[in-house]
């Protein structure tokens, strides 16, 4: 089953040319994929399409077989928050609430999510603790957290629930090489076990060893235009 | 979700959030005292006479016999003389009468000529009478009545003995020092003119005016009077008097009767009409006490706005990330006002706590400075009301960053750059 469908999809921001032009696209469920795409290559405006922030002028995508550019923008906030686990590229944490809180955070705001644990809320947060190796900085401030820790909350985020896919958009840029492989490995071994998608998006060629697949972002963009990032 | 979120963001910027609530809660109590001193001042104005049908004096303006008559403001123009005073006391109409006799004073307060009927009928706020607080009321001829702050701030007490001034200026430079009068009794606080005011007996008034017939002292003044007694004594004028009716009903009739009263030019007003028509006149005051609580208002307001907008610069991330885990941009409009909301919410509530405690302060400053007394009553509905639309109207001035926040939202989607 394709869990990522794009069929003629074209997107433009409000002025200019067309950012985003991709004939097809297909990820399936399970698979590890590695998107490469320079800065300026449209991988964010890609990214905010996939998760449901903007939507394409032309062309659809389906995700988990939905149509999500039919839905609602509302519609649309609550499916991602439902199945997606995002992690940015670094200050993926909410400063004013803790560790916990911030892992938590998908099963306040998702039904889905909530219902998608097997134990309580704190059992589970626990258990990711544990195999983030984050036991040591459980009471800690995030803010006090260094950035290799952020990022390993952020996956715990990221999974907690058990979403259909995870995107990760540039998690290692900010860490140093020995860390991110390892983090990358922590990453892949967590959503092995719940055969989680996973579309990570990074500059980095040299990290596309890890993943099943790896897409080159250009050869699929026909849109030449500069985009936003 | 969105509560325990702002909550905890509040929470994490205490120090601007606490700024906040606290010019906030200022803002509201002092709306709320000048709410107060407003319904206080016009209170205390219209209440400092009740009872009185008719107050009767030589003829002339009803505000300015009103003024110098219970005031003891501005100084009569003519005098009434004590036939016409029996007569119209005598009429078969009229209940009760306070003689009122003005003209001297006491170390700038002013000195009231009246008898026993002033202790006996005087009557404000509704039903409350002068009340002695020590000593006693004698019509004798140089006992000396106290009003509470005259006692309290000249430091009297029963049995000193005191000199009156001739006249009304604070700086009277003639003193009926033939006269020694002693102090008989001191009157308890009533929040009116009448804690400002030296009571003596009508006699009194007669004795240490005993050779000033032309209006100034005549060369015999060296006498002594000490031992003149009532007998001797013969009023024959008088400033003005209070008077009530045996029944509302004859008060036109009784009115009319004194405005065409034959003997000579008098008037005769109806006290608590002229004190609306002056507090009418007073308007303009009152506008501006609304105007500055007004002001004093939205400048609380815009203190939240200001609080909110500034913090959304350094929020954006916070915003993606919950964007990112579902909420959707409606709701992060519902987390900043849900923030509005509880800062209004907690300034609303200092506030009206804060406004007991500077009442309490300020309270007996306003009392002992203009004798005006603001009861600190229980809340009423109209207050709580005025809490209400302020938390309300405070969580809407949250609408502005809100709609940043909203607008942000769309256009940064998951980034935050």
């Amino acid at each position: 089953m394709d869990i990522v469908k794009l069929d003629k999809l074209k997107f433009s921001y409000q002025t200019g040319d067309p950012v985003l032009d991709i004939d097809s696209m297909e990820i399936k469920k399970g698979e590890r994929v590695f998107l490469h795409g320079p800065s300026g290559s449209g991988k964010s405006t890609l990214l905010n399409i996939l998760s449901g922030v903007l939507s394409p002028q032309e062309g659809s995508i389906r995700i988990l077989g939905k149509d999500i550019n039919n839905l609602s923008q509302s519609k649309r906030d609550e499916f991602r928050g439902d199945y997606i686990g995002f992690i940015f590229q670094r200050f993926n944490l909410i400063n004013y609430l803790s560790i916990a809180e911030n892992i938590s955070l998908p099963c306040r705001t998702s039904k889905v999510r909530k219902e998608n644990l097997n134990d309580s809320m704190e059992s589970e947060i626990t258990r990711l603790v544990d195999h983030l190796n984050l036991k040591p900085y459980i009471n800690k401030k995030v803010s006090k957290l260094s950035v290799g820790q952020q990022q390993r909350v952020a996956v715990a985020r990221a999974l907690i629930g058990k979403p259909e896919i995870i995107i990760a958009d540039e998690p290692t840029s900010s860490l140093d090489d020995d860390v991110t492989d390892k983090f990358i490995e922590l990453l892949l071994r967590e959503c092995n076990e719940k055969q989680t998608t996973v579309i990570f998006v990074s500059h980095d060629k040299r990290l596309a060893k890890h993943f099943d697949r790896e897409i080159e972002l250009k050869t699929f963009n026909k849109a030449s235009g500069e985009s936003h990032d | 979700m969105i509560s325990f979120l702002s909550l905890k963001s509040l929470a994490s910027r205490k120090f601007i959030s606490f700024l906040c609530v606290l010019s906030i809660s200022l803002s509201l109590s002092l709306f709320l005292i000048v709410e107060k001193l407003r319904d206080g001042v016009q209170d205390g104005f219209t209440n400092t006479i009740s009872q009185a049908d008719l107050i009767v004096g030589a003829r002339s303006g009803p505000t300015q016999l009103l003024l110098y008559t219970v005031f003891h403001m501005g100084s009569p123009t003519n005098n009434i003389t004590y036939s016409s005073y029996e007569k119209i006391k005598n009429h078969p109409t009229v209940a009760w009468t306070i003689p009122i006799s003005l003209g001297d004073s006491y170390q700038g307060f002013r000195v009231v000529g009246t008898n026993k009927s002033f202790i006996e009928h005087y009557r404000f706020y509704g039903d409350k009478k002068v009340e002695l607080a020590e000593g006693e009321w004698k019509d004798s001829v140089f006992g000396v009545v106290l009003g509470a702050t005259v006692a309290q701030n000249l430091q009297h007490s029963i049995g000193d003995e005191l000199i009156l001034s001739h006249g009304i200026q604070q700086d009277s430079i003639l003193d009926h020092d033939n006269a020694i009068f002693s102090v008989a009794g001191i009157l308890k606080p009533t929040g009116t003119p009448v804690d400002k005011s030296v009571f003596i007996s009508l006699y009194g008034m007669e004795a240490i005016h005993i050779g000033w017939e032309n209006g100034a002292p005549s060369y015999d003044l060296e006498e002594d009077i000490s031992d003149v007694t009532k007998e001797q004594l013969k009023t024959e004028q008088l400033t003005s008097f209070i008077l009530r009716t045996k029944n509302r009903i004859a008060l036109l009739g009784l009115q009319r009767y004194i405005m065409d009263f034959k003997a000579e030019a008098l008037s005769g007003i109806i006290p608590a009409m002229t004190l609306t028509e002056l507090w009418g006149m007073l308007d303009q005051l009152e506008n501006a006490f609304i105007g500055i609580s007004f002001f004093v208002i939205i400048i609380g307001f815009l203190s939240i706005l200001i609080a909110l907008y500034m913090s959304l610069n350094e929020r954006k991330q916070e915003m993606a990330i919950l964007r990112s885990v579902g909420v959707s941009a409606k709701q992060i409009v519902g987390l900043l006002l849900s923030e509005a909301f509880f800062l209004s919410f907690m300034g609303g509530i200092f506030g009206f706590i804060l406004q007991y405690i500077l009442l309490g302060v300020i309270g007996p400053f306003v009392e002992e400075r203009f004798g005006l007394s603001i009861p600190i009553s229980n809340p009423t509905s109209l207050e709580l009301m005025v809490v209400g639309g302020f938390i309300l109207l405070g969580t809407l001035s949250g609408l502005i960053p809100a709609i940043k926040a909203y607008r942000n939202s769309l256009h940064n989607g998951l980034s935050s750059n």
